[in-house]
Formats: structure tokens, C-alpha cells, sequence
């Protein structure tokens, strides 16, 4: 290389080696998060308007100053709703990228696979739609902000009790071939059925590739139930509904929350007329909800996510668990120090024991001894194709927490 | 006729099949009397479900028998149908249709996957017989069409999504019968799907492409030699795939009113059970293996369970190739490598 062009190599270099110094240092003071997230793959449509939600959150916080003086950055993952991309990520957000909490992973087959990982490197995740029973476990870092199945189950056989409807005999009708509505179909439901004094036959199965589910229905309704007890996600619920007014069922259809989707009416149709499904979240509780729905829906808009247009109650929670996060993170009172990395992070963790949280999901929101949260339960009647709200539940007392 | 593919060719030894066939209705018929309605109910919509099956199996034992070629892009064709209609519809390019916007969109959409069938042709057999002057004696066709099936199905999740989809009908129409509920547009399928395959026979039996197609399923050395343009005749063989793919769909979707990108996966397994089943080549095979696995489907999800189904027709296939290795109505032995 000759000598005269040294001097304007070494000036570049300096400019760029004080360009990369001053990007480090403006990543250095922003406070990283993860969002394990399904864009793709079987849960997409249950899973995709999660990054709105978490947006929305970012941005409200860190137009009102950030976390701590910091604002708020999040690095985000599609899993394609692969348990094992779901633990790639959370090793990654971990590894590479500084995080200091994971929003995520969304299913309870995700987050089966990557709580271990979060144990193992000692970072806080908080899935928003993983409600499996007892996934938490041991896992120290593994905290949930989703409600429980088989508590929302029993809250809606609460609600028809309370409002004389009669339940004599039921039948379950469940999607085998995912997870939360396979352990409903399978445990909850019957469970809960027969300890109300409901007459219940074998639950039936069907599969998600399942187009033609006539000849479940058909069995089903042989045995003349009062009620059919659905668990399933939107897509196949919509099939079996159809199904079973067409064989001339003319009873109630119940399910719990996995396909208490605002934005499924249309795929449901005039069919679901007299569905009672129990949600997490209702829009029109107070302002704030209020306030989050509106944005929900213009921010979906934007994105070209028009069939979004009331926000699921994983959406909402997926929305609070940003806010929790920066709760928690004041009490740490984490600065975003790379060398301290891990300590915060478990920082992060202590402070979510006994913590109390009040968001669009509900008000005094605590954790169980398990790290789950406790949260109310909205019993939600579809009658000409609106959502009406029928009857409601409070969070359940947190006295183990 | 004595090659093994036999298209389009008269049934022989009418007694055994005969025999087959009545030893399959009694066994229906005993179940009707033992199960009562709900079982009538299970074999009503399994013929339904199996009309679907039969006609795609049509279109899989057709390029088999001609082409000794498993096309792999059949699920593909099947899916496209009922995707572009959706996509269309959803788009809001029909609105000139009105009220007929679900027709145009499923006619638009068997023209695509019969297109789609076309360009398979051109860049799988044709391309492979210019260049190498055969196009079977090798697995290139058979890896190539199953490129073609990730494409076609990832070209639509890349522009239409991966999510099922909703693509209604302003009709419906149930026929409540001693009880049963059938639906008006099952039916339909059911005689279309059995009108279109009749057609086909007669087409193939009786017509100069249709002996055409059967002199190639012989043997395509002598076809040429009796001048019979092979090059001219295939790509009517993938147009009439692409066609039966697409009818198939059409009244898939006005049925279930539910297309997916993966709509064409479930249905093209559940088609190859029920060639292999008939017998690989065979039509009329094909016809009964469509109707014998749609009502396996349906009963086995009545006795054992909707987690049991696959288990229990491959299990039956099985036994079938085991027992009867040639299928229930395949001739004796599959032909070689042809074009």
C-alpha cells in the first residue's frame, strides 16, 4: 500500500471505529427486551397481532421517557410456531442480543421447550397465550400473565347455573392435535362437567386437517345433549359450529377461551348464534381498555392486519406483560449496564414476586405460588353476530402468592 | 389390452368385481342394520367425503397409468383452485360478477391449477424428453414435481397467507331424508364427480385422443411407430389432471366452504390410498377406492376415534397390497419407464 494513502485509511478507520463506539454506546443505554412471537406456521392467526400489542406498549412508554431514563428496545423473533424456534430464540435473546426479559414464547407447546432454556441462562419469560396447566413448574424465570383454562371453564358452568340454564347432559367435541385444546377436551371439561352433576359421554376428537367433521358431529349428536362443550382453536371451532347446526343441533355451544376470538364472528356466521365462551379481556371495561382497543384497531389497520380489528385477549395481555415488565424493571431499578446483564435479569425475576399490576387485562392483578397470574374471566353470549357481554368474573384472591 | 395399466379399458373378470363390489355394500348394509340411523348418517357422509377422493384419485391413476408417473403436483393443483378463488373474491377483483362472484372465482381457479398442470408438463416431461429423449426411466419427474408442489404452495403462502380461509356460497341447502341430512351441494358433488369420471371413460374408450392415450399407456415406442404424436397427446393428459384437480376443489370448497394452502395434502394422501387401493391405473378403481376410503374415514371416526383414521386405512391398504398386491381392480403388474 503506498504511503500516501495511509492517511486517509486511518481517518476512515477512525470514523468508523467512533461511528460503531457511539452506536454501542446508544445500544448500551437502551434496556433490550425479547418477543418470542408466532407470525407464521399453524398458530398465525392467533398469534400474529401479539407484535401490534407489544408496539403500541414500547412506543406509549417510551414517548413518556422509557424505563428508568432508558427507553425501551425490543428485539423481535418469529417462530413460525415451532416449539424448537421458540427455544432458538430465547437462547438467542439471552446469548446475542442483551436482553433482559422475554415477552413469550405465545403457545404452551413453545413454551414447554423454551422455559428450560430460560431457566438454564437465568432470563425472565412471560408467554401470553401459553395456558396449559402446571407449565411453570420449577422453572424460577418461567412467569405467565394468561388465565387458566380449567378456571375460566368452571367460571362459564358458574355463569349457566347462576342463569338457570339447563345443562342435564353435555357432550365434548376437542381438537386432539393442539395441545391447550386437547388437555381441555380431555381433562378439564370432563372434570369440571361431572363434578357440576352434568351427564357427559366419551369426549370426541377431531384433528385440525379435519375439513369434514360430519361424522363426529354425527356421533355427538346422536347421544341428544343439552350442550356441546367445544375446545378448539377459531378455525376448527367455526367447522364443528357449522356442523352441528346443519345436523339440526339447536342447543347452546360452550367453550373456554381458546376460541374466544372477537375478530372469529365472521368465520363463526349467523351458526354461532347462542355461543357462550368465556374471554380474558373485555374492551369495553374502562377507558384505558377502551383507549387500547381504538389504537389496536388504527395500528392493525396500518399494517394491513384489517381482519384485526378487536384485540384478542392474548393480544391484551401480551400488551400488559410489556407494562409489567417495566414495573418490575423500576423496582429493580435495572440501568441497563451490559456488565450487570445477568444480575438484572434475576433482579427482573425477584421483583415479580408479590408484585400487584393493574392493566387493561384487570385491576390488582398477583401471581400464584406458581408464578401464574390470576386474572377475571368474561362471560361473552355471540347473538347477531356481536360479542355481548353476558356475565363476569373477578380474579380469583391471590392468598398464595 | 394386456398391459397391466389397462386405461380406460372394460373391466375384466366382471364376476370377481362384481363379487367386490356387492361383498362391499353388504358389509355397509349390515352395518346400517346393526347402528341404525347414526351409521346410515356415517355412510352417507362418507360417499360424500369420498367423491372428493375419487375424483382426485382419477386424475393420480391417470398419469400413472399412461405416464408410469406419480405426480406429485396433483395436491398443489387441488389447493391452487381454491386458494386463487378465495384470493380473488378477497381481493375484490369479482365485483363485477355480483351474486356470481363465488363462480367466477372458482372457475378462474380451475383455470389457473389447469394451467399450473400445463407448465408442470412443459418443465418436467416435455423439457426431459427433448433433452435426454426419455422422461421416466429415471425419479427426475417424480423430484421435479414435488418441487413443483413446495412452489405452488409456498408461492401462495407468500402472497394469500397460511391461514384457513372462509369462501362462502349464498346458498345452502340441506335434504332432510328418513332422518338423514344431506347436503344439496354433496349430492351435486357426488353426481358430478361420478358424471365427469363416466365422461372420462367414454372419452378414453371411444374417442381418437382417448385411444391415443390408452396406445401410450402400452407402450409409447409403438404408439410413435403408429403415429401417434406422444408429444401432442401428454399434455392432454395434464390438461384433463389439471381439470379434475380443479373440479374436485371447486366442489371441496362449495362444500366444506373452508380452502387452506394445505387443503391439497390431506386430500391427495387420502387420493393415493384410494388408487392404490382400486388398483394403480385402473378408473373404476379409483372410483371405489375414493368411495371405500371416504367411508373407512367416516366409520373409523364413529368406532374408534378421530385420532384412529390414519391408521386404519393405511393399515387397510396394506393388507390390500399384501393380499391383492395389484389392488382390488388393478390388472396384474404395473408398466415400466415409457416416454
Amino acid at each position: 500500500m503506498s504511503k500516501h494513502l495511509n492517511g486517509p485509511l486511518f481517518a476512515a478507520a477512525g470514523v468508523i471505529a467512533l461511528a460503531v463506539a457511539g452506536m454501542s454506546a446508544a445500544r448500551a443505554q437502551d434496556i433490550t427486551i425479547g418477543l418470542n412471537m408466532v407470525k407464521s406456521g399453524a398458530l398465525k392467526n392467533l398469534g400474529e397481532a401479539t407484535e401490534t400489542s407489544v408496539d403500541i406498549a414500547v412506543d406509549e412508554i417510551n414517548a413518556k421517557g422509557g424505563i428508568n431514563g432508558h427507553k425501551l428496545k425490543v428485539i423481535k423473533y418469529d417462530t413460525g410456531s415451532d416449539p424448537k424456534q421458540a427455544a432458538t430464540a430465547t437462547q438467542k435473546f439471552a446469548q446475542d442480543d442483551g436482553a433482559l426479559a422475554v415477552i413469550g414464547p405465545f403457545s404452551s407447546g413453545e413454551a414447554a421447550v423454551a422455559f428450560p432454556v430460560g431457566e438454564r441462562l437465568g432470563i425472565v419469560q412471560i408467554p401470553n397465550a401459553a395456558s396449559a396447566p402446571n407449565l411453570t413448574g420449577n422453572y424460577t424465570y418461567a412467569w405467565r400473565l394468561t388465565a387458566d383454562e380449567g378456571t375460566q371453564f368452571t367460571r362459564l358452568l358458574n355463569t349457566l347455573k347462576k342463569k338457570n340454564i339447563p345443562i342435564n347432559t353435555a357432550e365434548i367435541m376437542y381438537l386432539s392435535d393442539e395441545r391447550v385444546a386437547n388437555i381441555s377436551g380431555t381433562q378439564f371439561y370432563p372434570g369440571i362437567l361431572k363434578a357440576a352433576g352434568v351427564k357427559i359421554g366419551e369426549p370426541v376428537a377431531f384433528q385440525m386437517k379435519s375439513f369434514d367433521v360430519s361424522p363426529q358431529v354425527s356421533q355427538v349428536l346422536e347421544r341428544k345433549p343439552d350442550v356441546v362443550a367445544l375446545a378448539a382453536t377459531p378455525d376448527s371451532a367455526g367447522k364443528v359450529i357449522k356442523e352441528l347446526r346443519r345436523q339440526g343441533f339447536t342447543g347452546r355451544v360452550i367453550g373456554s377461551q381458546i376460541f374466544a376470538d372477537p375478530n372469529a364472528l365472521e368465520l363463526f356466521g349467523r351458526d354461532a348464534d347462542g355461543l357462550l365462551i368465556v374471554a380474558g379481556f373485555w374492551a369495553d371495561r374502562t377507558d384505558q381498555t377502551r383507549a387500547f382497543a381504538k389504537k389496536y384497531e388504527e395500528e392493525n389497520a396500518k399494517r394491513g392486519l384489517t381482519s384485526k380489528k378487536s384485540p384478542h385477549h392474548t393480544d391484551a395481555w401480551a400488551y400488559d406483560i410489556v407494562y409489567l415488565l417495566k414495573q418490575a424493571m423500576e423496582k429493580a431499578k435495572v440501568t441497563a449496564d451490559p456488565s450487570k446483564v445477568a444480575a438484572e435479569r434475576t433482579a427482573i425475576r425477584d421483583a415479580l414476586k408479590g408484585i400487584r399490576f393493574t392493566g387493561v387485562s384487570g385491576d390488582n392483578i398477583c401471581f400464584n405460588a406458581a408464578r401464574d397470574a390470576r386474572l377475571p374471566g368474561f362471560i361473552i353470549e355471540i347473538k347477531d353476530l356481536k360479542w355481548n357481554l353476558f356475565d363476569q368474573h373477578p380474579a380469583d384472591a391471590c392468598t398464595d402468592g | 389390452m394386456t398391459n397391466a395399466t389397462a386405461i380406460g379399458a372394460p373391466m375384466k373378470s366382471i364376476t370377481t368385481k362384481a363379487l367386490v363390489v356387492v361383498v362391499i355394500a353388504a358389509v355397509f348394509a349390515l352395518a346400517i342394520a346393526l347402528g341404525g340411523r347414526v351409521i346410515a348418517q356415517q355412510i352417507v357422509s362418507g360417499l360424500m367425503l369420498g367423491a372428493i377422493y375419487l375424483t382426485v384419485a382419477v386424475a393420480f391413476t391417470l398419469t400413472i397409468g399412461v405416464l408410469n408417473f406419480l405426480n406429485f403436483t396433483i395436491p398443489s393443483l387441488f389447493m391452487l383452485t381454491g386458494m386463487i378463488a378465495w384470493g380473488l373474491r378477497e381481493k375484490g377483483l369479482l365485483g363485477f360478477a355480483g351474486g356470481w362472484a363465488w363462480l367466477v372465482a372458482l372457475i378462474a381457479g380451475v383455470v389457473v391449477a389447469t394451467a399450473a398442470s400445463l407448465v408442470v408438463e412443459r418443465f418436467t416431461f416435455r423439457y426431459l424428453k427433448t433433452r435426454h429423449g426419455d422422461a421416466t426411466e429415471h425419479a427426475i419427474p417424480l423430484v421435479s414435481s414435488l418441487g413443483f408442489l413446495l412452489i405452488f404452495e409456498h408461492l401462495v403462502i407468500l402472497t394469500l397467507g397460511s391461514e384457513s380461509q372462509r369462501f362462502s356460497v349464498p346458498f345452502k341447502a340441506d335434504i332432510h331424508l328418513f332422518g338423514l341430512v344431506i347436503g344439496a351441494p354433496q349430492l351435486v358433488s357426488l353426481g358430478c364427480a361420478l358424471l365427469v369420471v363416466a365422461a372420462l371413460t367414454f372419452v378414453l374408450k371411444h374417442t381418437r385422443m382417448g385411444r391415443a392415450l390408452r396406445t401410450i399407456a402400452e407402450n409409447p415406442e409403438i404408439a410413435s411407430l403408429l403415429g401417434v404424436e406422444v408429444t401432442r397427446v401428454v399434455p392432454v393428459l395434464f390438461l384433463l389432471t389439471g381439470l379434475l384437480c380443479g373440479l374436485a376443489a371447486a366442489l371441496f370448497t362449495v362444500n366444506y366452504g373452508d380452502v387452506s394452502p394445505f387443503m391439497g395434502d390431506h386430500v391427495g394422501s387420502k387420493a393415493i390410498a384410494a388408487m392404490v387401493l382400486g388398483g394403480i391405473g385402473s378408473i373404476w378403481g379409483a372410483i371405489l377406492g375414493g368411495l371405500v376410503v371416504g367411508l373407512t374415514e367416516t366409520l373409523s371416526i364413529h368406532f374408534f376415534g378421530g385420532d384412529s383414521v390414519e391408521m386404519i386405512i393405511w393399515g387397510l391398504l396394506l393388507i390390500v397390497i399384501i393380499v391383492r398386491p395389484r389392488g382390488l381392480f388393478g390388472a396384474v403388474a404395473v408398466g415400466k419407464g415409457k416416454l
